[in-house]
């Protein structure tokens, strides 16, 4: 996935803790066999070759990123959208665009587009964070902090006597702490590669806010959301954070302003 | 000219003699009116797991029933299965899964290499056709065991040296070394297998499997269980196991089996008991074409190198170097060649605009500059699993449409190449190795 990932766990054997990061690695290099549009022979990369009505069986890690992605989708009103860099896509907030559909019963993707182009760089890091820590789970560790690179953290529960595993976001003159626990965090922006968040109903480059954090109860969902951050304007991201409690958002409009904050939520204090 | 894959498939033209292309997605609509095959899988790990995903994109396969001796693993087949409307009944017992699912056509064995042989020969004898995984067995008469049932029973045992069925390695074995002889004559091939050892594999500590159990199925402990292909006693060796699958491709390119070997390998656990973490060997081959020395390396050290597992074959013409990655597969032309040119056209090969030199400069007589050495690529994707296609070889096979790519006779001449490897690294000189296997 191009970055590096990260687990801290709690346990009370070093050797155990080291075999069960171990397998979560195992796992995901699975998902990223599955899931990269670089590696030629994963699912997304074959489903990027489809014509419009073929369909191709997928891995049940695909097939379940992809229904995350879906919902998101919808959630965000199509601000994220793993289809995004298709071909055709007609970029307008009143016309959503569908380049494919799930088929549950033959865990299959059916391109419903000419030119296909699925893109998980927004979502399949936090989906192989859930993942990796639902294997720790059934190493009876409960206890965990998970990473990849900086972008998008997760939290099991906290270490012993502690309320959470700490975290500090947003900007220098505006930080704030997190005792993250049973959620995850996730930031974008346009520090290190710029404007490169494409708003899916423009196509044009992100240009709402410099800086977003997203927080909800799993990696998957906090990662498209803080990419959809960028492109959202106040009310649609005012309306989500209504609809889901779970889940509160942090932008940054421009370098040097206030964090805002929309709905404070039981994971954020 | 060359012809992206998209914009093959948006014309929907015909395949070219020289292109691959047809997507695995494609092929397999095709097959959607194949007769149905009912399929057992035996070993319900790393690599069971990656068959069972790759046939699970295949029309026509159905998954009746799943056999590890691990109740964790027949969880997850049960679960996974389910997932994609396949009820499967699960096993322990590999003998009660063949005695009890008499409707299977096919068996996979995705198990360690100690129990290849009696699972296989069992499998064929009571009438079921087999992919195995290699190696075939740990031991060289199990091996040869393996030939022997496949031939009395007539059933067919196809062994997992994968890359006979890639459509990369099947494009530049047929179109580019047979048809074209791109490379001339070959004198030399080096292989490496780099990767980083990982801590010993653990195991949650609910799923623990009784010491009964293990020690029933043949096992010391669930630490020598869970990292089987380590010790001798369940491997054919690490060489074997990872290095096998490229001499299977030096073999099959040049047409021949080595005359001999020479070997060193090392290690830093117990030597007695545990295999060698490095190895590097020397083969001597005699094709038709004349000599050939190949040199195999396969080192622990670190995944970092940057050019992965690949094997060179080196000619007068210049040199392929194929993987089963895209990324490092890249074909050179020796200053001196002639011309690519036409296999260019042809779509055997692909070069990128960039790296062409202008033919006016490249022809003109300049003693002061080195040769410009060309570099092309294999025109040709696989938009599936790496063990996709050789498993639907072996499917395909089944119903009568094609024939094997690795039969156990085929896959047994490598086979007795890597044991005798591991000979030479014991005994400490050149061995030879006789035709007669």
């Amino acid at each position: 996935m191009g970055t590096a990932f990260h687990v801290d766990v709690v346990a009370d054997d070093r050797n155990y803790a080291r075999q069960a990061a171990s397998a979560c690695f195992e796992v995901l290099e699975n998902i990223d066999r599955d899931l990269s549009r670089f590696v030629e022979s994963s699912d997304i990369s074959r489903i990027n070759h489809l014509r419009r009505g073929a369909s191709t069986v997928v891995t049940l890690h695909t097939f379940r990123c992809l229904q995350v992605a879906e919902q998101m989708k919808r959630e965000t009103g199509g601000a994220f959208d793993v289809a995004f860099a298709s071909h055709g896509h007609p970029r307008r907030a009143d016309h959503p665009f569908r380049g494919f559909e799930l088929v549950a019963a033959s865990r299959s993707v059916r391109v419903l587009a000419d030119s296909l182009q699925l893109d998980l760089g927004g979502i399949g890091k936090g989906y192989a964070l859930d993942v990796m820590a639902s294997q720790l789970r059934e190493w009876d560790l409960s206890s965990a902090r998970l990473r990849a690179s900086t972008s998008t953290i997760l939290a099991t529960e906290p270490p012993p006597e502690s309320a959470g595993w700490p975290l500090d976001f947003g900007p220098e003159h505006d930080r704030r702490r997190v005792m993250l626990r049973r959620a995850a965090i996730s930031g974008s922006g346009t520090r290190v590669k710029g404007h490169h968040v494409i708003d899916p109903r423009s196509g044009r480059p992100a240009a709402n806010v410099v800086r977003c954090w997203a927080c909800a109860p799993t990696a998957a969902v906090a990662d498209a959301l803080s990419t959809a951050l960028m492109v959202m304007k106040p009310d649609e991201i005012r309306a989500l954070c209504r609809r889901q409690r779970s889940v509160s958002a942090f932008v940054l409009p421009t370098e040097g302003s206030s964090l805002q904050s929309y709905s404070g939520t039981r994971q954020v204090k | 000219m060359t012809i992206y894959r998209r914009d093959m498939l948006k014309a929907g033209i015909a395949v070219g003699a020289g292109m691959m292309l047809v997507p695995a997605s494609t092929r397999c609509q095709e097959s959607a009116a194949n007769e149905e095959l009912n399929v057992g899988v035996i070993g319900i790990g790393l690599q069971g797991r990656s068959l069972i995903n790759a046939a699970l994109k295949m029309a026509g396969v159905r998954f009746r029933a799943a056999c590890d001796i691990w109740e964790f693993s027949q969880r997850y087949a049960e679960y996974y299965l389910a997932n994609y409307g396949h009820k499967v009944n699960t096993y322990a017992d590999y003998r009660e899964m063949l005695d009890k699912e008499p409707g299977l056509d096919a068996v996979i064995v995705a198990s360690p290499d100690f129990v290849h042989a009696e699972q296989v020969n069992a499998s064929l004898k009571a009438g079921r056709h087999v992919y195995c995984e290699p190696m075939m067995s740990n031991t060289v008469d199990g091996a040869r065991s393996m030939v022997r049932t496949m031939q009395e029973t007539g059933k067919l045992l196809q062994v997992g040296y994968q890359r006979r069925s890639n459509p990369r390695y099947l494009h530049a074995y047929g179109k580019l070394l047979q048809e074209a002889n791109l490379l001339g004559r070959i004198g030399n091939v080096n292989t490496q297998w780099v990767f980083a050892l990982d801590d010993d594999r653990g195991w949650p500590r609910r799923n623990v499997i009784p010491d009964d159990v293990l020690r029933k199925n043949g096992y010391a402990d669930m630490r020598q269980f869970r990292n089987w292909r380590w010790f001798k006693k369940y491997s054919g060796g690490l060489f074997g196991n990872l290095g096998g699958h490229q001499l299977d491709v030096v073999n099959w390119f040049l047409g021949a089996t080595p005359t001999s070997v020479a070997a060193t390998g090392g290690g830093r656990y117990d030597p007695a008991t545990q295999w060698h973490k490095n190895v590097m060997a020397m083969f001597e081959y005699e094709p038709a074409q004349g000599p050939v020395q190949a040199f195999c390396q396969m080192l622990t050290d670190t995944r970092a190198d940057g050019s992965g597992a690949h094997e060179r074959f080196l000619g007068t013409n210049g040199s392929l170097t194929i993987s089963q990655n895209p990324r490092w597969t890249a074909i050179y032309r020796d200053p001196e060649a002639p011309e690519w040119d036409d296999l260019v056209a042809l779509d055997y090969l692909q070069t990128k605009e960039q790296e062409r030199v202008r033919k006016s400069e490249r022809k003109a007589s300049d003693v002061a500059e080195t040769g410009i050495v060309e570099t092309y690529r294999l025109p040709v994707e696989l938009d599936n699993p790496v063990v996709y296609p050789h498993l639907l070889n072996f499917f395909e096979a089944v119903r009568g449409k094609t024939e094997l790519n690795c039969p156990a006779d085929v896959a047994f001449r490598t086979d007795v190449v890597a044991f005798k490897t591991v000979e030479a690294i014991a005994a400490r000189k050149t061995l030879e190795i006789p035709s007669g296997e």
